[in-house]
């Protein structure tokens, strides 16, 4: 019978303790606390324990008495009455005399002055109060933190994503990659009140030493980038919002077209071809957290659109004029993960994306088969498939393998079957 | 001593773990901690579980992303706010660390 299933109190904590007896009774590490609070209106100090909890529970006789345990103020000993010690959160809380400790405000106790010590060890930590302390605390961070970042394992919430490797795709000759997405949101509100907001900038390029030779075009995508989370009451599950209050979304790739040369004779020559959009967008998901014995989760994409107007165009309808060409665009996209344990230990995880663009207005669309692989403008679904796993070498830094196929905006260049092979480097404020 | 901690179980000096109220409990590295193992919503959630690991399976970065704004909300109601960002929430974050950052980083 699990310990979690006992009603009693006493029982419980009987059980947990006996639970663990076995490995308390061959720990060998000595037990160390990080950090140390007061709370003068309850007369107790906490200490956070970062042991193992074997390591902990091993001393939790010595921990639970208050001989042990020594408070002092400038020198002067403060009387311990009792200690409570908390085996699931790996925490002591020792009590102490109020009368030798009389003040209102922990800001009002001399800084670096009040010191617990735990004579099983001789350690002993210092409690943050006084005046300077408290104030940097409760300061507001500076305006600029932008360029404070350390390194990350999370890809997908790294300020900064900068990529590189090898790319293939059907028809398109392997090459070179590199790829950086940085990004500095501000919170709005105090505790992300209204979401975060923030400049936002995601880039792409390839050698490009034969035209035509693209896999995938050269891009970049500059905007203000606005995010919402909102969670649900007692799940784990909840929506998502996200909004490109502005953006500018650039491609570039070398193409061939045909010409005559001075004798008459029709001959293949370079030229760049460009599209640019001034867009709008926003998406609001779900997303599902759910335990599961397959190990999925998955976040679905419901409600999207993407609106503005086409700079430039290689392509456009002879009609239109470059300051007429609206872009508008239903969006849905959905994402699931797959995590693969081995040995109670997360082995590697799987990202699948599928995302599908209803273009409202006709945009332009160029993949090889069709239309004799001439950029053509149509308001045809474009979709895209996304598959990828990163392992992680060091903390911040790791090799990815993509699976890429479909049509992305502005160019929508189709992508066939590509595998990109990379090694990325993601960074965090 | 508080009078909401319940009373150190005979002969093993340990307390049992119980959810915080609100209205009682104070602010110190057991309450934070505590919350980032609620927020998980895993019955027997420890510590030392990773954050995308097989007992808690947040896989997901959006259900991490989640699992953090709960924790700073939960902090939040109890007036000590903590912007969401500030927390760790890879997948191979300890709840420990979650609760330890949201005790750094929170309102004091």
């Amino acid at each position: 019978m699990p310990c979690s299933s006992l009603r009693s109190r006493s029982l419980y904590g009987a059980c947990a303790a006996l639970s663990l007896l076995p490995a308390a009774l061959s720990a060998a590490d000595p037990v160390v606390f990080s950090t140390a609070s007061i709370e003068l209106g309850r007369q107790r100090v906490t200490l956070a324990s970062t042991s193992k909890p074997e390591d902990f529970l091993a001393v939790a006789a010595a921990l639970s008495d208050a001989a042990n345990w020594q408070i002092r103020l400038n020198n002067s000993p403060v009387p311990v009455t009792e200690v409570f010690i908390n085996g699931r959160l790996l925490t002591v809380t020792v009590g102490y005399d109020p009368s030798l400790l009389r003040f209102s405000s922990v800001t009002d106790i001399p800084k670096d002055q009040l010191k617990v010590t735990y004579l099983g060890t001789s350690q002993t930590l210092t409690i943050v109060t006084g005046k300077p302390a408290a104030q940097a605390a409760a300061a507001p961070e500076k305006a600029n933190q932008c360029w404070k970042f350390g390194f990350t394992d999370d890809k997908k919430n790294a300020d900064v994503d900068i990529s590189g490797g090898l790319q293939a795709g059907v028809g398109a000759k392997p090459q070179y990659f590199w790829s950086v997405k940085a990004s500095c949101p501000f919170d709005l509100g105090e505790g992300e009140k209204y979401g975060r907001l923030g400049p936002s900038f995601t880039a792409q390029a390839a050698t490009e030493d034969k035209p035509q030779g693209n896999a995938d075009p050269n891009s970049m995508k500059a905007g203000l980038t606005w995010n919402y989370i909102q969670t649900l009451e007692r799940s784990r599950n909840g929506f998502l919002y996200s909004a490109d209050l502005i953006s500018y979304e650039f491609e570039r790739a070398t193409k061939k077209e045909a010409v005559l040369d001075a004798g008459g004779k029709p001959i293949l020559q370079n030229y760049l071809a460009k599209d640019s959009n001034l867009m709008w967008d926003a998406m609001a998901r779900y997303s599902y957290n759910g335990i599961n014995r397959p190990g999925v989760s998955w976040t679905l994409g419901f409600a999207g659109f993407e609106a503005g107007r086409s700079l430039s165009r290689t392509v456009h309808k002879s009609s239109q004029s470059s300051d007429n060409q609206p872009v508008a665009r239903l969006m849905f996209n959905f994402d699931i993960y797959k995590v693969f344990y081995s040995h109670n230990e997360t082995a590697f995880t799987l990202h699948g994306q599928q995302v599908l663009r209803l273009p409202l207005e006709q945009e332009p669309f160029q993949a090889a088969g069709i239309n004799g692989g001439n950029v053509f403008l149509t308001s045809k679904p474009r979709h895209w498939s996304l598959v990828e796993t990163n392992w992680m070498l060091a903390k911040g830094a790791g090799i990815s393998l993509t699976y890429k196929r479909g049509s992305l905006p502005p160019g929508f260049e189709f992508v066939d079957h590509q595998l990109t092979l990379g090694f990325s480097v993601q960074l965090k404020r | 001593m508080p009078e909401n901690d319940p009373p150190p179980v005979s002969g093993t000096g340990i307390s049992p773990a119980r959810s915080p109220d609100p209205e009682q409990t104070g602010w110190n590295q057991a309450v934070a901690r505590e919350i980032a193992l609620d927020q998980t919503f895993v019955n027997d959630a420890a510590l030392t579980d990773t954050l995308g690991g097989p007992r808690i399976q947040l896989i997901s970065p959006d259900g991490r992303d989640l699992y953090v704004r709960r924790c700073t909300k939960e902090a939040g109601k109890r007036g000590h706010s903590c912007s969401p960002s500030k927390l760790p929430a890879a997948s191979d974050t300890t709840v420990e660390e979650v609760g330890d950052a949201l005790f750094k980083f929170a309102k004091p």
